[in-house]
C-alpha cells in the first residue's frame, strides 16, 4: 500500500522534475553556444597573436617602439546601468563608453588636459562664448557612415531632452550652452532628440560652432566626456532598443554582439579607427558580481586586469603581485558637510577639523588613502595640497576654540551617512574623535541610500553633519569647488556661501585659458581652507592587479584603465 | 476530474492575487523611492523627477499602480520596468532564470546522487566507520556557513589548485559545478542523514524480515523492499528542496558571481529597484504556484481517492 503510494509520489515529483529541467533545456543549450565563442576567445589568447601591428591600415600609426598589438583582453567592470554615451551615469558605463565612441576632444592619457579628438583644432571669440570647431573628414561610425557635425547636434540634443531622461544631462549645462537648460528643463514632447539645442549649430558638415550663454575656458575639457558624443540618428531611430544593448560608435573598439548582461561586453578593434589603433585584438569587459569574484579571477589567471582590490585584500595583493600591484590616486574626494544654517560660526567648523584625527583614519580604517589636506585631489591640475590650515590634529586647541565660540546646543551632534557603503567605521572613528575631544555627545546614524537621499535632498532642511563624496565630471581643480561652495550651485548641499569665494570661482571660469585661472582656483582654494565648509577627509585611491601575460597597464588619473595601450601576452 | 481540474486552478487566483497584493504594497513600503535613487548622489531636476514619475505611474496613489501593474502582467505578461536600468523586468528575468534553473538542477543531482548513496552505506554499515565517517562530515558540513564554504572553495580549489574556475559563466557548463556543490552541501548532508534514518528503520520492520526469510538476495531486499520505502521522506524532501532552490540562490550565487535570480534579487534590493524586486518575487509566486499546481494534478490523475473527494 504505502509502496504504491510512493511510486506515485516519486513519479509526480520526477514528471515535474524533468518538466522543468526541459523547459530550461532550450536556454541550456542556448547558453552553452553563446559561452563558446568566450571559451574559444580564452583559449586562442594562449597563443600571442602578434599580426594586429601589422593590419593598421589608414591612418599613420605612431605606437610606441616596444608596444605588440594584438591578443585578447579581460578587464573587470560591474554591470552598469548603460553604455549609451549619452545616459552613461558610472565609472563603469563611462569606461565601457569611452572606447566605443569619440567626442570633439578626448582625455589625454595623464587625464589632466584634452587632445583633440573628432575636432582637429578650434577656436573661440574673444570672451570665450561662441566656440568653433574643425571636424576631421575621415572619421567614420562603424557602420562605414562618415561622422559630421549634425551627428554631434543630433547626439547632444538627445542628452538634452528630457525625454531620454538623462542623469548625466547636466553635464550640457555646467558648458552654459544657450538653449540646453531650457529644453532640459521643459517637458519634452515624447520624442527623444526631436527638439534641437540652439546653441549647437552644424555650419557644414565638418564645422560645428558652439554657442555658451558664458565665458567657459573649461568648455574643451567638458566636452571629452562620452555625453557630449556623436551618435547616428538613423541607427539610433531604426531600433531604440538594439541601441541600447549595441550602440554603433566611432571609438577605438566596436562590439561584436549585444551586450550580454551581468556576464560582458565584448568588443574588438574597430580597424578603420582614425587615430592610433588599439593594441587588444579584443576587449571582453567582464562583469562579475563582486571585486572578491574579479580578484580571484586574476589570481586564477582566467582575468587579466582588475581595478578596485577590495581593501582587505590590499596587504596580500600588493605582496603577491609586486610591481603587478598598482596604485593610482583618482579624482574623488569624501568628506563630512557641515551645514551652514547650523555652523554658523566659523569656529566650530574650524574646531571641528581639528579635533578628528584625519591621518589616523586615512591609515588604519581607508587602508592607506591620503588625509585631505585640502579640498582638491593631487591629481588636478592646480590643487593646492595645503590649503587647510586648520586641517591638522589639534584637540586641545580645538575644545579651547570649540568653548569660546559656545560650542553647540545641546552639546550633542549627530553624524549622518550612508549605511552599507563602508563609510560605518571612519564615521564612527570622527564621533568618536569629537566626543573624547570635545567633550559633547556624539551620534551617528545611517540610512540605507535611498532613504538617505531623501534625507538630503528632501523637504526639511538638514542641519546635522552627513557624509558625502564627490567625483569629478571634468579633470578640473574648478569642478571640486564650483558645485560644491559656490553660492549659486545647485550641488551646494551645506548652503556655504562666501562672497570672496565667489568671485575667485567665477575669475576662474571666464579667465583666458585654463592656467591663467588656475591663481583664482589657489585663492578660492585658501579662503575654503579658512572656512572650512567642510570637513575633508581623504582623497580618492584605485587599486589594481594585472596578471604576467599583460603588461603597459594603466589606469589614467580620470579613473578608467587605457585598454587601447595595453600589451598582451608581453 | 475535470471539476477537481477546474477547482484546483479556480484556486490559483485568489492565491496569486492575495500574493501579488502583499508583494506589491511591500515593495512600495520600501524606504525610499526608485527615482531618487535613479538620481544618485546629485539631486534629480525636478522635471526629470516628474517625467520619470509619469512614465512609472509614481505620481498616482497606490492601488491605482497596483492595477496598472496588474492589467500589464495579466494582458501582456508583462513584470515591469526597471527605473535604474530601464531594461524590462521580463528580460532581465529571463537573462537570470536559466541560470538559477542550471545552478538548481545540478545542484539537486549532486544531493540525490551523494546524499542518497551515502545514506545507504551508512544504513547498511550502520555504527560501523563509514557511518561514523557520514556522521561526522554531515555535521561538519551542516555547521559550515555557506559562505565560508563558498570562499573555502573558491580559495581552494579554483584558485590554488586550479581544478575548477573560481567564479562566472566564462568557461560554459564547467563555471557551475563548484557552486553546485556548494550549493548541495547543505541538504545533501541532510538528506544522507534522513536517507541513513528512514532505511535504518525500514530494515527493522516485519516484512523486510519476511523477505529475507523467504531466502531473497539481500539487494532485493534493501532495493526493491528497503529503500522504496525508505525514500518516501526524501523524495518529499528534495521536491521541497528543488523548489526552494529555483528561487535563487542568494549567497551562493553572489559569491560565485552567477547572475541568477537570487543575486539580481539581492542586488535590486540594495539599489532600491522595487520593480526588480516585485517582478522576481511575483514570477517566483507564479513558479511556485504552477510547480504545485503540476504536482497536484499528476497526484489526482494517479490516485483515484482525491480526483473523486
Amino acid at each position: 500500500m504505502s509502496s504504491t503510494k510512493f511510486r506515485w509520489r516519486l513519479l509526480a515529483v520526477l514528471a515535474v522534475f524533468t518538466l522543468v529541467a526541459a523547459a530550461c533545456g532550450d536556454d541550456d543549450d542556448a547558453a552553452t553556444t553563446t559561452a563558446a565563442p568566450a571559451t574559444t576567445a580564452a583559449t586562442t589568447t594562449a597563443a600571442p597573436a602578434t599580426t594586429a601591428g601589422a593590419t593598421t591600415t589608414a591612418p599613420p600609426v605612431t605606437q610606441p617602439p616596444e608596444a605588440v598589438g594584438g591578443g585578447d583582453l579581460s578587464v573587470y567592470i560591474a554591470e552598469p546601468p548603460f553604455i549609451d554615451p549619452q545616459l552613461v551615469q558610472d565609472s563603469e558605463g563611462f569606461e565601457v563608453a569611452r572606447t566605443l565612441f569619440d567626442g570633439l576632444t578626448l582625455y589625454s592619457p595623464a587625464g589632466g588636459a584634452v587632445i583633440p579628438g573628432v575636432a582637429s583644432d578650434w577656436s573661440a571669440n574673444d570672451d570665450k562664448t561662441v566656440w568653433t570647431f574643425n571636424l576631421r573628414d575621415d572619421v567614420t561610425f562603424t557602420n562605414g557612415r562618415q561622422v559630421v557635425a549634425e551627428d554631434f547636434v543630433y547626439g547632444w540634443s538627445r542628452a538634452a531632452d528630457p525625454d531620454l531622461a538623462s542623469r548625466v544631462s547636466y553635464h550640457g549645462e555646467i558648458a552654459g550652452i544657450v538653449g540646453w537648460a531650457e529644453i532640459n528643463g521643459g517637458d519634452g514632447t515624447g520624442t527623444v532628440g526631436d527638439e534641437l539645442v540652439p546653441g549647437i549649430v552644424a555650419v557644414d558638415d565638418t564645422t560645428l560652432e558652439v554657442t555658451l550663454e558664458a565665458s567657459n575656458a573649461l568648455l574643451p575639457k567638458i566636452l571629452a566626456h562620452p555625453v557630449f558624443s556623436p551618435v547616428p540618428k538613423e541607427v539610433v531611430e531604426a531600433d531604440p532598443d538594439a541601441w541600447r544593448e549595441m550602440p554603433v560608435g566611432n571609438g577605438p573598439y566596436q562590439m561584436t554582439r549585444e551586450w550580454e548582461h551581468d556576464v560582458g561586453i565584448f568588443t574588438e578593434r574597430n580597424e578603420d579607427y582614425y587615430g592610433e589603433l588599439g593594441l587588444p585584438d579584443t576587449v571582453e569587459w567582464r562583469i562579475l558580481s563582486t571585486q572578491d569574484a574579479a580578484f580571484q579571477q586574476v589570481q586564477d589567471g582566467t582575468l587579466d586586469v582588475m581595478f578596485g582590490v577590495p581593501d582587505e585584500q590590499v596587504d596580500g595583493a600588493r605582496v603577491e603581485f609586486g610591481d603587478r600591484f598598482l596604485e593610482q590616486s583618482t579624482g574623488s574626494f569624501t568628506y563630512v558637510g557641515l551645514p551652514a544654517i547650523a555652523f554658523d560660526n566659523v569656529d566650530i567648523r574650524r574646531a571641528l577639523v581639528m579635533a578628528t584625527d584625519r591621518e589616523a583614519i586615512a591609515e588604519r580604517i581607508l587602508v592607506g588613502r591620503t588625509a585631505a589636506n585640502g579640498f582638491v585631489p593631487p591629481v588636478a591640475n592646480g590643487a593646492v595640497l595645503d590649503a587647510c590650515p586648520w586641517c591638522r590634529y589639534a584637540p586641545e586647541e580645538a575644545k579651547t576654540m570649540f568653548d569660546a565660540a559656545g560650542g553647540v546646543p545641546g552639546d550633542a551632534l549627530t553624524i549622518r551617512f550612508n549605511s552599507g557603503a563602508g563609510h560605518e567605521e571612519w564615521v564612527e572613528a570622527v564621533a568618536n574623535d569629537w566626543t573624547r575631544n570635545l567633550g559633547i555627545t556624539v551620534s551617528f546614524e545611517g540610512l540605507e541610500w535611498a532613504a538617505y537621499l531623501d534625507f538630503l535632498f528632501g523637504d526639511d532642511p538638514v542641519t546635522d553633519p552627513f557624509r558625502l563624496g564627490w567625483g569629478w565630471d571634468y579633470p578640473s581643480a574648478y569642478n571640486f569647488l564650483g558645485p560644491l561652495y559656490h553660492s549659486d550651485s545647485g550641488d551646494n548641499l551645506t548652503g556655504f556661501s562666501d562672497a570672496d569665494l565667489d568671485a575667485a570661482l567665477d575669475a576662474a571660469i571666464i579667465a583666458e585659458t585654463e592656467e591663467e585661472g588656475i591663481p583664482f582656483l589657489e585663492e578660492a582654494q585658501r579662503i575654503a581652507g579658512d572656512q572650512i565648509p567642510v570637513i575633508p577627509i581623504v582623497f580618492g585611491l584605485a587599486r589594481g592587479v594585472h596578471t604576467e601575460r599583460v603588461s603597459n597597464v594603466v589606469y589614467t588619473d580620470f579613473g578608467f584603465t587605457l585598454v587601447e595601450n595595453v600589451v598582451v601576452g608581453g | 476530474m475535470f471539476r477537481y481540474i477546474l477547482r484546483r486552478i479556480l484556486l490559483i487566483i485568489p492565491t496569486f492575487i492575495g500574493a501579488s497584493i502583499i508583494i506589491f504594497f511591500a515593495g512600495f513600503l520600501l524606504p525610499g523611492d526608485p527615482v531618487s535613487a535613479f538620481g544618485g548622489e546629485r539631486e534629480l531636476p525636478e522635471n526629470l523627477r516628474r517625467t520619470l514619475e509619469e512614465r512609472y505611474h509614481f505620481d498616482e496613489p497606490v492601488w491605482k499602480q497596483y492595477g496598472f501593474y496588474m492589467q500589464g502582467l495579466v494582458t501582456d505578461f508583462d513584470l515591469g520596468e526597471s527605473v535604474l536600468r530601464r531594461r524590462s523586468v521580463n528580460s532581465i528575468f529571463a537573462d537570470a532564470f536559466p541560470n538559477t534553473a542550471r545552478l538548481a538542477i545540478l545542484a539537486v543531482a549532486i544531493e540525490i546522487l551523494i546524499g542518497i548513496v551515502a545514506g545507504i552505506l551508512a544504513a547498511l554499515r550502520k555504527d560501523k566507520f563509514i557511518d561514523q565517517l557520514v556522521l561526522v562530515t554531515t555535521t561538519l558540513v551542516v555547521s559550515i556557513p555557506v559562505f565560508v564554504l563558498g570562499f573555502t572553495a573558491q580559495t581552494m580549489l579554483g584558485v590554488q589548485l586550479d581544478w575548477f574556475p573560481v567564479a562566472g559563466l566564462n568557461e560554459g557548463a564547467y563555471s557551475y559545478i563548484l557552486p553546485a556543490f556548494v550549493l548541495a552541501a547543505l541538504s545533501l548532508a541532510y538528506i544522507a542523514r534522513l536517507t541513513r534514518t528512514s532505511l535504518v528503520e525500514t530494515l527493522r520492520a516485519d516484512y523486510i524480515k519476511t523477505a529475507q526469510a523467504k531466502g531473497l538476495r539481500s539487494t532485493r531486499v534493501v532495493g526493491r523492499h528497503g529503500l522504496r520505502n525508505a525514500l518516501i521522506p526524501v523524495v518529499t524532501f528534495i521536491g521541497i528542496d528543488f523548489a526552494f532552490l529555483m528561487g535563487g540562490a542568494i549567497v551562493t550565487e553572489t559569491v560565485f558571481s552567477i547572475p541568477g535570480v537570487g543575486f539580481q534579487l539581492v542586488r535590486a534590493i540594495g539599489q532600491r529597484d522595487n520593480a526588480i524586486v516585485v517582478g522576481f518575487t511575483l514570477a517566483a509566486v507564479i513558479i511556485f504556484l504552477v510547480i504545485s499546481l503540476l504536482i497536484d494534478l499528476l497526484y489526482a490523475a494517479l490516485d483515484p481517492r482525491i480526483r473523486y473527494e
